[in-house]
């Protein structure tokens, strides 16, 4: 056996023993991705029309029309996946290097799950116009961005401006593909507990990247912006808290958040805001005793509860469910109910991608988190978020993306549903299919004794 | 929402909501700076100086804008003399506060406007005014209006320089 991960382990022997693979794994491998040709080469004759002399006159084409740049060159399926490394997973601020093997897995899972090559791109920048002014000059080589693992309250004017600035699609997935994948879950849970999205009561309980997005995103599918309460540690958000214009500074975002929900003007500490509320959406400090179980029983009944700290829940589901939650989800594989963003963004920007939409909105998350939702035509308690084992999930995410962005106007390039599945399909397949040729055939080479 | 607002010269009875809003502005401008860290006594500090100041107005020009009867936000003015220069009397903004919920719906253009006015009733025409370097979203709102830079005030601090 090369290593040990037993049913029986607790969860520090089982972490540690992932740790201990994972480092001789990439001892081993070096780098998780990397590139390969995708044309024929069968000699170094071949060279003079992918190469000179023969590429001037593609070069030439471009120049003549930019935008024939998707149609020449890999710009049409290529992700940027762009970082500065000041919020690595639950690390912190661990600098541009120690991102990378993150930013490797990210685009690993980009190109297994949705046949996307996505280019892990840690910058070491300080400002954030710095920031801003790098990834623009990145512009010409990639077809969309993915933003990743960037301070708060940093990230929202790197994708503000970004998305402002550039011609094709920036997404940064702590907010956005959270959010979509929170909102396809809270659609399956309210069709279960037979509630209303326009009646719900939401607590937020986090101000950060995530929930600051899954308010907007809330908002965008139906639910009241009035509705929402957002809490964190220094109590309910609300237009008179004491830090209200220390936010208008330092976080306008969050401050103007604080202007549009909590109709109901609710303040104080943040247990007040759950009397009442249909659900929490926990993005907050990964300790099981952060969401307490009087605040779970002062919820409406069949409350909903999604504890989305890692690696541990804000609640435990048990305690959740004893309290009165009817469902619980958690960002945990060994509970009911994963919310995982990995569902969301290999369909999301296989779709951008294959309509080659110059941006990413609300309204095409909505139509990303219905799609994620409907592949799941029952849903129950324990189910309300599909599994990641739904291969058709990727192509059908992606094809409702594409049309989105087709009927939208943000698209350069238009196709039926229908076809744009066909065309996710295919690629997803024909890119699985390559990648199990080469682990086939020992091209790369199977996993070591460690 | 602007049409409800009604702005008016201060009262005794508004004393405590002014304080209140003015005591948030002095907790707003330590954010830019440490040496606008508010001292202990702030609050009641500006409520002596407003029970001083209201009655009579004297020194100052004192508004407040209400909603509902609400006090929402206030503009105090101080009038300074100007031994050496013409106008002799420069107004002088040195606090300017409106709640955070009814901010971007035209209110601080209408109570500038209305300082403006009671000015010229009092035949004065210089107006200028003093926010913290930092706050960039100050700046913005009083060039907007047609404020244009005029006095520059840096400062020097003993603990600032020890080595």
């Amino acid at each position: 056996m090369r290593f040990h991960i037993a049913i029986d382990m607790d969860d520090k022997e089982r972490t540690n023993e992932l740790n201990r693979i994972a480092l001789k794994f990439s001892e081993f491998y070096k780098g998780k991705v990397g590139i390969m040709p995708r044309v024929p080469i069968t000699s170094l004759k071949d060279f003079s029309y992918w190469y000179t002399p023969g590429v001037a006159a593609v070069s030439l084409a471009v120049n003549r029309n930019v935008e024939d740049v998707f149609n020449l060159t890999g710009k049409w399926n290529s992700v940027a996946i762009v970082t500065d490394g000041t919020r690595v997973l639950g690390l912190g601020n661990v600098g541009p290097e120690a991102s990378l093997p993150v930013m490797e897995g990210k685009s690993m899972i980009f190109n297994f799950l949705g046949g996307v090559n996505a280019v892990p791109i840690p910058i070491r920048v300080r400002e954030k116009e710095e920031f801003v002014q790098v990834a623009r000059a990145l512009e010409p080589s990639f077809g969309a961005y993915n933003l990743e693992d960037i301070e708060s309250p940093k990230c929202f004017f790197v994708l503000e401006e970004l998305q402002k600035e550039l011609s094709i699609p920036v997404w940064h997935d702590d907010q956005l593909g959270t959010a979509c994948i929170t909102l396809a879950g809270l659609l399956n849970s309210l069709k279960v507990v037979q509630k209303k999205r326009e009646d719900a009561k939401v607590v937020l309980f986090g101000a950060g990247a995530a929930n600051i997005a899954t308010a907007h995103l809330l908002a965008t599918a139906g639910f009241r912006m009035k509705n929402i309460v957002i809490a964190d540690s220094k109590g309910i958000l609300e237009p008179n808290r004491s830090d209200i214009d220390n936010l208008m500074f330092t976080n306008p975002w969050k401050y103007r958040l604080a202007m549009e929900t909590n109709g109901e003007r609710l303040s104080g500490e943040e247990g007040g805001a759950f009397k009442g509320a249909d659900i929490v959406v926990s993005a907050s400090r990964s300790d099981p005793s952060t969401l307490h179980k009087d605040w779970i029983r002062s919820m409406n009944d069949d409350a909903i509860v999604f504890a989305l700290a890692n690696p541990l829940p804000e609640i435990w589901p048990s305690d959740a469910i004893e309290a009165g939650a009817k469902i619980v989800a958690t960002g945990r594989s060994d509970f009911p109910n994963q919310i995982n963003n990995s569902l969301v963004f290999p369909g999301v920007f296989r779709g951008v991608l294959d309509a080659r939409a110059r941006k990413v909105d609300y309204d095409i998350m909505v139509t990303a988190s219905e799609a994620l939702a409907g592949r799941i035509a029952d849903p129950t308690p324990e189910e309300v978020i599909p599994k990641m084992t739904d291969w058709d999930l990727y192509p059908e995410v992606a094809a409702s993306v594409a049309y989105a962005s087709s009927q939208k106007g943000f698209a350069r390039k238009h196709e039926s549903k229908e076809k744009f599945l066909q065309i996710a399909t295919e690629i997803i397949e024909h890119n699985r299919k390559a990648y199990r040729t080469l682990l086939d055939n020992g091209s790369i080479p199977k996993l070591p004794e460690v | 929402m602007a049409d409800e607002l009604k702005v008016r010269r201060a009262k005794e009875e508004d004393i405590e909501s002014i304080a209140d809003l003015m005591y948030r502005l002095k907790k707003l401008n330590a954010e830019f700076d440490t040496h606008f860290e508010v001292s202990p006594n702030a609050k009641d500090r500006i409520l002596s100086s407003l029970k001083e100041s209201i009655p009579d107005s004297k020194g100052c020009i004192l508004l407040v804008g209400t909603m509902k009867q609400k006090v929402v936000s206030v503009i105090r003015a101080e009038l300074r003399e100007r031994k050496f220069y013409e106008p002799p009397i420069d107004v002088r903004i040195t606090d300017f506060y409106i709640l955070p919920e009814m901010r971007r719906r035209g209110l601080g253009g209408i109570m500038i406007a209305k300082l403006r006015e009671e000015m010229q009733k009092a035949g004065l025409s210089l107006l200028t005014v003093e926010y913290p370097a930092f706050n960039v979203i100050a700046k913005n709102f009083y060039e907007k209006l047609g404020f244009t830079p005029n006095i520059s005030v840096l400062r020097y601090m003993e603990r600032d320089n020890k080595k």
